[in-house]
């Protein structure tokens, strides 16, 4: 393993961030946000298992820690999806540039 | 250089499959489709958690993710659809000002990620089933190779005993009050609207 | 129970100071309670109960039974306080310590809880040891706006006069008053004022004072009695403070007061007009007060009166025996300071013996220097020879200086705020437009108390005094009391004259302290105060039995309608004119004794004799006038004098216990020798001792000329009555006479000089104008040409060219902002996205980029 090093995975987080990023940025649709943002959860995943491996001091801290955001991040995925749910059966429709309550 | 050992090329493959998959899930339009790119991307990243050694985590990944989370948004998409054909469609321009963002942020992570170096590791496997599980119940068996940061040297205590049990409590009443709160939002109630 | 009464007596006015503020207290939580349960007198329940309890809509005569009460009790308390205090055995530090105390009120600086005593001890401990012993202890840094009182003999006294005349006055006004304690009061005077505004258009008159020109309003007893007790505090609380600073709130407590209850009335136009008056010209004097107190604050380091004294003048004893300085200004020159080690220090020097120019600074005293039983003089070790020096930063126990000029205007402005507060000239013109009161007024704040303040205050610090100024004050009572005089000689309001009598006799007190006449001017202040307030009750008598009749001219043979009136004000008029062996002959004729001897010395200063002596005849005849023209002869107007009545005895009561005041306040044994009067022995114990050495020739003088004082007074006097019989007796008056044409000088007297006129031209007229032009400017002129029409969102233009124009730009150019900032508020999701991802591209970029 110590081949690949720990830059790749890096790089691949942070492609995976940006991946998320552009999705939530972009979609319209309220799942697909959601999707995004999980996107963004496992980049940052990804990051902390890469450190585990790669730094001594970070063996067991890092996967505990990805543990901790898989479990919060499914709770955070049904949260979502109540809330998009009643979005839904109030607006008809899960679009989020229709959401504009908070307009100023 | 690196070596073309079986790692890399394993490395090599699964990281292009999750690449293509992220990309395909920022592209597609149809929800339904993005789910099944999603799937493949969260696949991918378990597989590079067993790359890595990190059993365990990547188990969960698997389990909850493509198991559970993934189930879970499958069903809102259907809970939520609005006829077959109906795309949201987004405009050129948000396009061109979402992707540059995401470029932009993938340049720069690059660039930090560039700053660490190659860093090697002399143990080939990361704590498995058992040290996780006994540090989230507050007990370490480990003898780790290193001090802990930050305590002065010559002291007495090597290592802390790593004790997640308060936090492991804390993410569980999180959950507890979350699985609740989705439960009372997402329960069946009579339109308002007509 | 009453140890402290053993230990220290002087507690004793604090309480009788506290009394009237508690009365005060009580009233005003009364009348707040009821005021707020008002609204809500028709429901029941709590604040209906509150309200009907306090009175309801009657006004409660209780409240005015309670404060008179209090006053009584203060002046019980000051009677004690009086007796106790001239019984005291005690001399020395150990009197100072029954009689004073001292308390920090505001902090400044780091506090060090040494007492002064304890460290003035270890500093005279570390000079013994011959100075070799190491550093001297740290003085205290901390200073402190202190509240204290002193009790010295002119306090004993003065609270005693205060407190007696103001329980009589009291007394006085819960008949006086008693038409306030009806629910409906018609003020018939208030006519002319609603008239008047309905013309000006002005302000909307109500319905009910168009229609007949009749104002009814709640009475104000509660209210009368609020004030009076709120005053009375204040006027003790300066009596008895022990600084300058507690003076000051005193002083600006009573002029509060003095404006609320000139402004009584305040629904007439006038009395508003006269309250604003007072008020603002007594901010004149006290403008020049407070900087008298900046620049001793800032020079002498501490506002109390006698250690103000004791740093600028020489210690009065000098074991040393350099007593050829004590008790005086010292002025010295600023020397060159060779010593290197020293630089920071200025160093002072006498003037050379055979320099007649006296120095530029005024050597100030250090307070340590002074232990119980060792005085140090300024002729201390080498000073004398070799200068002192003088820290830069010195505190009140080291030598200093202050600059001679400066310590003049010090004293200037001490002075103005008195004069203000003395209603003298310049600044008189406050006093008799402030009989707008209510007549018990006139009598406790501008006869008895308040206008007296400025001269107790006066005596209280005269060793800060330069002679300069003494003289200025001795000549600005010269003037007020010769310009008063024959103002008073022609007015025609009853009450006029006695206001501009008041300040021609305050003019008295202001010249015998002038010229040194220390004990005279102040024992004139305690025999006017009695037969000053006993002359207004008499005038307010009159005015009550008359139904507020003031004018002069329309009365006329009430001397068999009010006899008490009649003969107690005759013996009012008689000791103010100073006849023999009334209290105002004692006074009287130790000023104009002082004022004889002062200009045999003084050749220069002949108008110091010559005005008073002339005045002395003029306030006989125009007292004797006044007394004519109400009391004798036949009434002029018999409609009036038809309804005359005389007082209820409890206005006779105090009129008749004031003129037995008038008559023996200032009787001693021998009754016909002038300075044997008693009390101006006991005043004569408080005198600083700075006023024998600084006018010992004067003292001398006084004693040979006294004879001659007292028969040119007298003749004066006589003079002066027997013009007054003249006119006003023998050759009745009649009302044509005395309202027909006059001729120039008439007019210019009865217009009082002029002085309101030329302030108005030179002060008010200006003002008017400048406020007119800044409100000329500040206002936009599209608002004139459309008022109220002018709606500002539907026409919101802005007219650069006005300060108004200008502050509504600002608003309306932030508020159009506003409302294009929130444009970027979209409320959409993907935006804000967008923008949270922006930043942290930006943040992370400016990460990499600095961290490089």
């Amino acid at each position: 393993m110590n081949d690949v090093g720990l830059i790749p995975f890096l790089m691949l987080s942070g492609f995976l961030f940006a991946c998320g990023v552009t999705c939530v940025a972009v979609k319209r649709n309220a799942v697909a946000v959601l999707m995004g943002v999980e996107l963004i959860l496992n980049s940052a995943n990804v990051n902390l298992v890469a450190f585990a491996r790669f730094t001594p001091a970070f063996r067991l801290e890092g996967q505990v820690f990805t543990l901790m955001v898989i479990v919060l991040a499914a709770a955070e995925a049904a949260i979502a999806l109540a809330i998009i749910l009643n979005f839904y059966n109030n607006h008809a429709t899960v679009d989020v540039d229709e959401a504009k309550d908070l307009k100023g | 250089m690196t070596h073309l050992t079986l790692p890399v090329v394993l490395f090599a493959v699964i990281a292009t499959a999750t690449a293509i998959s992220a990309v395909a899930v920022v592209a597609e339009r149809n929800v339904v489709r993005m789910a099944i790119w999603l799937l493949f991307t969260l696949i991918g990243v378990s597989l590079l958690y067993f790359l890595l050694g990190a059993e365990f985590v990547g188990a969960a990944q698997m389990i909850v993710y493509v198991g559970g989370t993934l189930v879970l948004v499958v069903f809102g998409v259907m809970l939520t659809a609005q006829g077959p054909l109906r795309e949201l469609r987004t405009s050129r321009l948000e396009w061109i000002v979402g992707g540059t963002l995401g470029g932009a942020l993938f340049a720069l992570l690059v660039f930090v990620s560039l700053q660490f170096g190659s860093r090697t590791s002399a143990d080939d496997v990361l704590p498995g089933v058992g040290p996780l599980g006994l540090s989230f119940l507050g007990v370490s068996e480990t003898t780790p190779s290193e001090n802990l940061r930050g305590v002065p040297e010559h002291s007495p205590m090597k290592r802390a005993p790593v004790a997640y049990l308060l936090p492991f409590e804390i993410v569980s009443v999180h959950l507890l009050v979350v699985l609740i709160g989705a439960a009372y939002l997402a329960r069946a109630k009579r339109r308002v609207k007509p | 129970m009453f140890e402290w009464l053993s230990t220290t007596p002087g507690r004793l006015y604090v309480i009788g100071t506290l009394l009237p503020l508690a009365a005060f207290v009580v009233l005003l939580a009364a009348g707040t309670i009821r005021g707020l349960c008002r609204p809500f007198r028709q429901q029941g329940k709590l604040a209906a109960a509150l309200y009907w309890a306090f009175g309801g809509d009657q006004p409660v005569k209780v409240g005015g039974y309670m404060a008179t009460a209090c006053m009584a009790a203060a002046a019980a308390v000051g009677i004690w306080g009086l007796v106790l205090f001239l019984n005291d055995p005690t001399s020395g530090r150990k009197h100072a310590e029954r009689w004073s105390e001292r308390i920090d009120w505001i902090r400044i600086g780091a506090f060090d809880s040494t007492p002064p005593e304890v460290w003035e001890e270890r500093y005279y401990e570390w000079q013994k040891q011959g100075e070799t012993n190491g550093p001297p202890p740290a003085s205290p840094t901390a200073v402190a706006l202190e509240l204290g009182y002193r009790i010295d003999h002119l306090t004993a006294v003065v609270f005693a006069m205060v407190t007696v005349i103001g329980t009589l006055i009291f007394l006085f006004s819960l008949g006086y008053m008693q038409e306030e304690t009806q629910p409906q009061v018609e003020d018939h005077q208030v006519d002319q004022h609603s008239r008047d505004s309905a013309d000006h258009g002005s302000h909307s008159t109500s319905p009910s004072s168009v229609a007949g020109y009749h104002f009814t309003r709640r009475g104000r007893f509660g209210r009368f009695f609020l004030y009076l007790s709120l005053f009375c505090f204040s006027m003790l609380n300066l009596v008895i403070a022990d600084n300058l600073f507690q003076v000051f709130v005193s002083w600006e407590l009573v002029g509060v007061c003095s404006f609320f209850l000139i402004g009584f009335y305040y629904e007439r136009k006038s009395a508003a007009v006269a309250a604003n008056k007072a008020f603002i010209v007594n901010r004149v004097g006290d403008a020049g007060f407070l900087i008298g107190i900046l620049i001793a604050w800032t020079y002498l380091g501490t506002l109390n009166f006698e250690e103000m004294t004791r740093r600028v003048r020489s210690p009065g004893e000098d074991s040393h025996g350099s007593l050829a300085f004590a008790n005086q200004f010292v002025r010295v020159n600023a020397v060159a300071n060779d010593d290197t080690t020293t630089q920071s220090v200025r160093k002072f020097q006498l003037p050379p013996k055979d320099d007649p120019t006296p120095g530029t600074h005024l050597a100030l005293f250090p307070l340590a220097w002074e232990t119980p039983d060792h005085y140090h003089g300024l002729g201390y070790k080498r000073s004398q020879e070799q200068g002192f020096l003088a820290p830069v930063n010195a505190t009140i126990n080291d030598f200093g200086a202050i600059p001679y000029w400066l310590f003049v205007v010090m004293g200037l402005g001490i002075v103005l705020g008195c004069v203000g507060k003395s209603a003298q000239v310049p600044l008189h013109t406050w006093l008799p437009d402030a009989m707008e009161g209510p007549t018990p007024v006139s009598a406790l704040i501008h006869a008895a108390t308040m206008v007296a303040a400025g001269v107790y205050l006066i005596g209280r610090s005269y060793p800060l005094l330069a002679p300069e100024v003494l003289l200025v004050i001795a000549y600005i009572g010269a003037v007020t009391l010769f310009i008063s005089a024959t103002i008073a000689l022609v007015q025609t309001d009853i009450k006029r004259v006695l206001a501009y009598s008041t300040c021609s006799q305050l003019g008295f007190m202001m010249l015998a302290l002038g010229i040194g006449a220390w004990v005279a001017g102040l024992l004139h202040l305690l025999t006017h105060a009695f037969f000053k307030a006993l002359l207004f009750l008499c005038s307010g008598s009159v005015i009550h039995g008359c139904h507020h009749e003031q004018d002069l001219r329309k009365m006329g043979g009430l001397r068999t309608k009010m006899p008490i009136t009649a003969l107690t004000m005759l013996i009012g008029v008689l000791a103010i004119c100073g006849a023999p062996l009334l209290s105002g002959w004692y006074s009287k004729d130790m000023i104009l004794a002082a004022s004889l001897a002062y200009v045999s010395l003084h050749p220069e200063h002949l108008l110091l004799l010559a005005l008073p002596t002339l005045t002395a005849a003029m306030t006989a005849y125009y007292m004797f006038r006044l007394w004519f023209l109400a009391f004798t002869g036949q009434p002029r107007d018999p409609q009036l004098c038809e309804k005359v009545h005389e007082s209820p005895w409890v206005m006779t009561l105090p009129l008749i216990v004031l003129a037995i005041f008038s008559v023996v306040v200032a009787w001693g044994w021998p009754l016909w020798q002038v300075e044997a009067s008693a009390l101006a022995h006991v005043l004569h114990q408080a005198e600083p001792v700075s006023v024998t050495v600084a006018f010992y020739p004067e003292k001398v003088k006084e004693h040979e000329v006294h004879l001659g004082a007292g028969v040119l007074a007298l003749l004066a006097a006589l003079v002066g009555a027997g013009l007054a019989f003249h006119f006003f007796y023998r050759r009745e008056p009649t009302l044509a006479r005395l309202t027909g044409p006059a001729p120039t000088w008439y007019n210019f007297l009865l217009r009082k000089w002029y002085f309101d006129e030329v302030y108005d031209a030179a002060f008010v007229e200006p003002t008017v104008g400048l406020a007119r032009f800044s409100a000329a400017v500040d206002k936009r002129i599209v608002d004139e040409a459309t008022p109220a029409e002018t709606d500002e969102s539907t026409t919101p233009r802005y007219d650069w060219s006005t300060l108004d124009g200008i502050l509504s730009a600002v608003g309306q150019l932030l508020s159009s902002l506003g409302a294009k900032l929130q444009a970027i508020q979209t409320g959409g999701l993907r935006t804000y996205v967008t923008a949270l991802a922006l930043t942290a591209t930006v943040l992370l970029a400016m990460l990499v980029i600095l961290t490089k």
